[in-house]
């Protein structure tokens, strides 16, 4: 396949925004599990980072099993 | 379908060998070529194998008998403490990544990684952090010692190790999300032509829910330890009781990392033995959806048990139940993905070559440790098995059976691709057998152990419990020199043998098969095209 520099570039942009997604949900995960622990019910605390984990897990993989 | 036939592959065969790098040891530290960065993760992985490996032993040799021999408990608590730390992040993950990093660009046909220098840097982050860890042997007040779950109040109150440990947590966290990153960004976006994800081979499906996993529990533990580490020097509280903190909620969060952990080491093993049980057996994979299913199952079960390792920390029995039932209810994609394997072998071709030896060994050993996690899974049961060498049988017959002997299976298997030469069947064929048989001397006595009541983490123990002690320690020194024998494997496998064919195993499917062997330093410059 000869070089093409549009097809490069964006392959190259869309690289960059699925990398910048990710890192975005792990340091939501990183300071979330921490803001979590300001929450006085320890049992709400956990369910909101579980719930918001578990929806990130159904939703990155499921729309994956679907193609 | 799990893989593709060769003559529906169109194109992908590359430009000869353009392998303009460095030469000498630059080469491996500023390379960003997918292959050498592969092979460094997994030469890293077992040097962190070995010295996780001489823990285990200085653990075994103080275990040989009752009283204390060689090493003071503290010590002994750090060398508990260290060996697990050392084999989850040091040997385990990063052999993963190792893996990872050498198959995944061949099997979806891409020329690299999606970020070739931030995959340079992950692995050039985990050297320090294995650094940092050693080093806290030698700090006043020692090494970590509360065990690799780091529970407070005990880590609270811990030396310069500890900072020394968390620190190292931190970077060898910030590792593996840019490696699974990096793996994700490579799988959705670089697959070649046709290669829709349901024709991705088993192996990058397993790594592409590994790293969603990771993303996600990966910052739970960095956060968990930075509050540890605020705890520590900072005068919060999150965990310290004394200043109105929850210990126990420590536990929690770690476990809501650990759990997951324990897939995402045991996936890319699943991935591993997926590839290799169908060429082996000359077969497609049998149900191969239902083998990505069962993955996703599995990974998102993973995250609704994380409290079954916390049954006797006291919880209301709607929670009880329900973590037990949770738990229980893995047990059925993973039975699904067994069922699968033994379906495929059905009727198979079946050869034993020692990738297959290694397969095999898994599933019978997998299985057991599979079985024994049921067992434990029962809270009445668990409360009396919490903390014996029962645990720890069973988690060694996940780890080492499941995902070691996986990764030594897959290295045997991709050998020829990696070096060009064939590996010597024979030492192969040795290195499983001791391996097999080691491995059972060492850890099945643990079981009766444990039965028996005696707890792990301790340096002494009971007269009634050394006979099986003396059993499992002759075990663990026969299992750790037996991996000489793959070291001895590998290394005359690199130096020379007969020269192996771009596609060694007949049932081979692979797009990685296409390719010369030893593959070209780049791979798939023009992507191939698959129908």
């Amino acid at each position: 396949m000869a070089n093409d520099p549009q097809r490069d570039a964006r392959l190259r942009a869309a690289n960059r925004r699925t990398g910048l997604v990710l890192l975005a949900i792990a340091l939501l995960f990183f300071f979330g599990i921490i803001a979590s622990r300001f929450i006085e019910s320890e049992a709400v605390s956990i369910a909101v980072v579980g719930g918001a984990i578990l929806l990130y897990l159904v939703v990155a993989i499921g729309r994956h099993l679907r193609k | 379908m799990s893989s593709i036939p060769h003559d529906l592959v169109v194109g992908g065969v590359p430009h000869g060998e353009h392998a303009h790098h460095p030469k000498g040891i630059m080469r491996w530290i500023t390379t960003t070529n997918h292959k050498d960065i592969g092979t460094m993760y997994l030469w890293f992985s077992f040097t962190m194998f070995l010295v996780g490996g001489v823990m285990a032993l200085t653990i075994r040799s103080e275990l040989f008998q009752p009283g204390l021999q060689i090493v003071n408990p503290e010590f002994f608590n750090s060398m508990t403490t260290l060996h697990g730390l050392i084999m989850i992040f040091g040997a385990l993950m990063p052999g993963a990544v190792g893996f990872a990093n050498w198959l995944i660009p061949m099997q979806i046909g891409a020329p690299d990684m999606a970020f070739a220098r931030m995959n340079n840097w992950s692995f050039w982050l985990l050297p320090p952090a294995a650094f940092m860890l050693l080093l806290s042997l030698f700090v006043p007040g020692g090494a970590s010692s509360g065990g690799w779950t780091m529970y407070p109040p005990l880590t609270i109150q811990q030396g310069m190790g500890m900072d020394l440990t968390i620190f190292a947590i931190h970077i060898m966290g910030a590792s593996s999300i840019m490696g699974s990153i990096n793996i994700i960004t490579t799988i959705l976006n670089l697959r070649a032509p046709g290669m829709t994800l349901m024709k991705l081979p088993l192996f990058c499906w397993a790594w592409l829910i590994t790293a969603y996993l990771l993303i996600a529990v990966m910052p739970v533990l960095a956060g968990a330890v930075t509050m540890l580490l605020t705890d520590r020097h900072f005068g919060t509280s999150f965990f310290n009781a004394a200043g109105g903190g929850d210990p126990v909620l420590f536990q929690h969060v770690f476990w809501f990392f650990g759990h997951p952990e324990v897939y995402i080491i045991i996936l890319p093993a699943f991935g591993i033995i997926s590839e290799i049980i169908p060429t082996f057996s000359r077969k497609p994979l049998f149900g191969y959806a239902s083998m990505v299913y069962a993955l996703a199952a599995i990974a998102i079960l993973s995250f609704l048990v994380w409290a079954h390792h916390m049954f006797t920390t006291g919880m209301p029995s709607a929670s009880i139940l329900f973590y037990m039932y949770a738990t229980m209810l893995i047990a059925v994609p993973t039975g699904v993905k067994v069922f699968n394997w033994l379906a495929t072998m059905w009727k198979g071709s079946i050869t034993l070559e020692a990738p297959m030896l290694f397969a095999l060994g898994f599933l019978f050993l997998f299985v057991i440790g599979g079985f024994t996690g049921l067992i434990l899974a029962i809270q009445p049961i668990d409360v009396q098995f919490q903390d014996t060498y029962y645990v720890v049988a069973h988690f060694h017959y996940v780890m080492v059976a499941g995902t070691l002997f996986a990764f030594f299976g897959g290295t045997y298997y991709w050998l020829p691709k990696w070096t060009g030469h064939m590996y010597n069947e024979k030492l192969a064929d040795w290195h499983f057998w001791l391996s097999f048989v080691f491995f059972n001397v060492a850890f099945f006595p643990m079981h009766f152990l444990g039965l028996a009541g005696m707890p792990r983490r301790v340096p002494d123990y009971a007269q009634q419990f050394t006979d099986w002690n003396m059993v499992s320690t002759i075990g663990a020194f026969g299992f750790g020199l037996s991996q000489l024998v793959f070291l001895t494997a590998v290394v005359k496998c690199i130096r020379g043998g007969a020269p192996a064919p771009a596609k060694p195993w007949d049932g081979a499917t692979t797009l990685e098969w296409t390719l010369p062997s030893p593959a070209p330093y780049h791979s798939f410059e023009t992507p191939p095209t698959v129908k």
